[in-house]
């Protein structure tokens, strides 16, 4: 009976329901690297469908894909399909579901792409409001006068 | 009803945390910069765990001293926040001009990363990387290596480029948790503070070695002391222009490996390579044959040439059985051959052919050449007759001239 149990439980699969309403039917064993997903398993072991609130569908989907691939290679070239909105959108699903190699593999991308860029165009990349006031911009430019000196436009 | 994309926010749902660790992969000159983003960013880039300073262009002595300025004062504005203490990256890579500056008449250019790199030792550094580039460096000693980084306990990378270390104490723990080490245009007295310093890095995964010089002559059997037990978590390496005897005992447990191997070697000094399954090796030395006699689970083959010479055909002399190497016959599914501007095309189709003839599980065999030598190579080889059905032949187009 013990031996029975055990199979099952290697092959069990799982629901995941996106924000929009999108169903994922993953195994126990790729749910599980998801330590948000973990976690809500724990503390309810018959649960069959898990909401995920924060994360759409489209979304979902990578990650679940992402974690099934990850290796060297995929990592590699994982970052190269996405643009700067989805893979800020992926790093925030990462975060919310807690996966450390994904959430590494996403900060090193965006890292990419905004190095060696003048603050204007990650504000920009990114979609801050600046908030400062002239003279507190002013402020920290004077007072890190020696950072910014060289800069390269870009 | 018009159609608004709305611009959102939506690095600011990330908590602080993540965004230090985005910062931690650019420059900290970068870094600094985001303060002017927007409040919240004011202080983030001090807490990043990371010092990552890039400079290729320090011309003049002027040049140097401006550096300075900006380390010293990046360390300093870090001093009083409370993380201060836990770097855990840093990452240098300066070139300066050797003939503008003469780094051993102007001492506290080079006093100043012994400064840093200690600072960092203190702060329990995992990930130390100090790449220097001389330029014109040909007659010039490099800088002698900080002391602190040998009793660094904490490190788990140490990639490092252009020092000269003078003496390595006896010391069997040295690095228990280093699992990548990358040495380049390394200087070291004499050959037994390199097997020391081996010998300290029991967890040792990835090791890279090129260009390393001993400045005291040595023997080839100075290096057969190395201890049996150093090393045996190794999975990588990748040993390129290093002119001595690198103990290839040592080497018996791994799965990738590079080696440039020339005639200093003796054939008894190989182990079987048990895990090896991939070999990258040049073809213009008969040892090639001889390593792959040790690889008896070879899947994927890389063949480049190093030296001047060619393939040459008496290094297999015989069809018999006996001396080809079991992996050809029998795991071999990938093999890839370089070719070289000294290389004869008759060579190159004889190393091809016989890999052809022998591989009975090989799928693909890709050449490496030139468009004005494919047609040639492709013509004769593809008509070759295969002992694998499934091998499929490619070819990738490449400058001749590029080693």
């Amino acid at each position: 009976m013990a031996e029975e149990k055990s199979q099952a439980s290697s092959s069990k699969m799982l629901t995941l329901k996106a924000s929009d309403g999108v169903l994922f039917e993953v195994e126990l064993n790729i749910a599980k690297e998801m330590k948000t997903v973990q976690a809500y398993i724990d503390d309810c072991e018959d649960i069959e469908t898990i909401p995920i609130p924060n994360v759409l569908g489209k979304h979902l989907a990578i990650v679940i894909e992402y974690i099934k691939k990850t290796n060297e290679e995929y990592d590699a070239e994982f970052e190269k399909q996405w643009n700067m909105d989805d893979l800020q959108l992926l790093l925030l699903a990462a975060n919310y579901l807690n996966i450390s190699g994904l959430q590494e593999c996403l900060c090193k991308a965006i890292a990419k792409r905004i190095e060696n860029k003048s603050p204007e165009y990650v504000r920009k990349v990114f979609n801050i409001e600046n908030d400062h006031s002239p003279e507190e911009e002013a402020k920290l430019r004077k007072e890190y006068k020696w950072a910014f000196e060289g800069v390269d436009k870009d | 009803m018009s159609h608004h994309k709305l611009a959102t926010d939506r690095i600011s749902g990330l908590p602080d945390e993540i965004l230090c660790h985005i910062l931690s992969f650019i420059p900290t000159k970068q870094a600094i910069f985001t303060s002017i983003l927007s409040k919240r960013w004011i202080h983030l880039w001090r807490h990043v765990p990371a010092l990552y300073f890039i400079n290729k262009k320090l011309n003049s002595s002027q040049d140097i001293h401006h550096f300075n300025q900006f380390v010293k004062a990046v360390l300093h504005s870090r001093d009083n926040s409370l993380s201060s203490h836990s770097i855990n990256t840093f990452f240098l890579d300066i070139q300066y001009d050797v003939s503008k500056l003469l780094y051993y008449d102007n001492p506290s250019s080079i006093t100043n990363i012994n400064n840093w790199v200690n600072l960092a030792v203190q702060s329990k550094i995992k990930y130390l990387y100090l790449y220097l580039h001389a330029r014109l460096k040909c007659e010039t000693i490099p800088p002698k290596l900080p002391a602190s980084i040998l009793s660094c306990t904490t490190l788990v990378v140490l990639n490092l480029s252009w020092f000269y270390v003078d003496k390595v104490s006896p010391f069997p723990l040295r690095f228990p948790s280093l699992k990548t080490l990358d040495l380049k245009d390394m200087n070291f007295d004499k050959c037994q503070d390199f097997m020391l310093l081996l010998d300290g890095c029991p967890v040792l995964e990835d090791l890279q070695l090129s260009y390393i010089h001993f400045i005291q002559s040595f023997r080839h059997f100075d290096f057969e002391q190395f201890e049996n037990s150093s090393l045996r978590k190794l999975k990588r390496a990748h040993i390129t222009d290093c002119y001595f005897h690198f103990p290839m005992k040592a080497l018996a447990n791994v799965e990738f490996l590079r080696i440039e191997l020339w005639k200093g070697y003796l054939p008894d000094g190989f182990p079987t390579f048990h895990n090896l399954t991939h070999l990258a090796v040049n073809y213009d030395c008969n040892l090639a044959v001889q390593v792959l006699q040790h690889c008896p689970k070879l899947r994927n083959l890389e063949l480049y040439p190093k030296l001047k010479y060619a393939w040459r055909d008496e290094y297999i002399t015989k069809d018999d059985e006996e001396l080809v190497p079991i992996c050809l016959s029998s795991s071999l599914t990938t093999c890839t051959i370089r070719d070289f501007v000294s290389t004869t095309l008759e060579s190159l189709i004889m190393l091809a052919t016989f890999i052809m003839k022998k591989a009975r599980v090989l799928k693909t065999m890709t050449i490496w050449s030139n468009r004005k030598r494919f047609s040639e190579i492709e013509s004769k080889l593809s008509s070759f007759p295969r002992a694998s059905a499934t091998c499929q032949l490619s070819f990738q187009f490449i400058n001749l001239y590029d080693t």
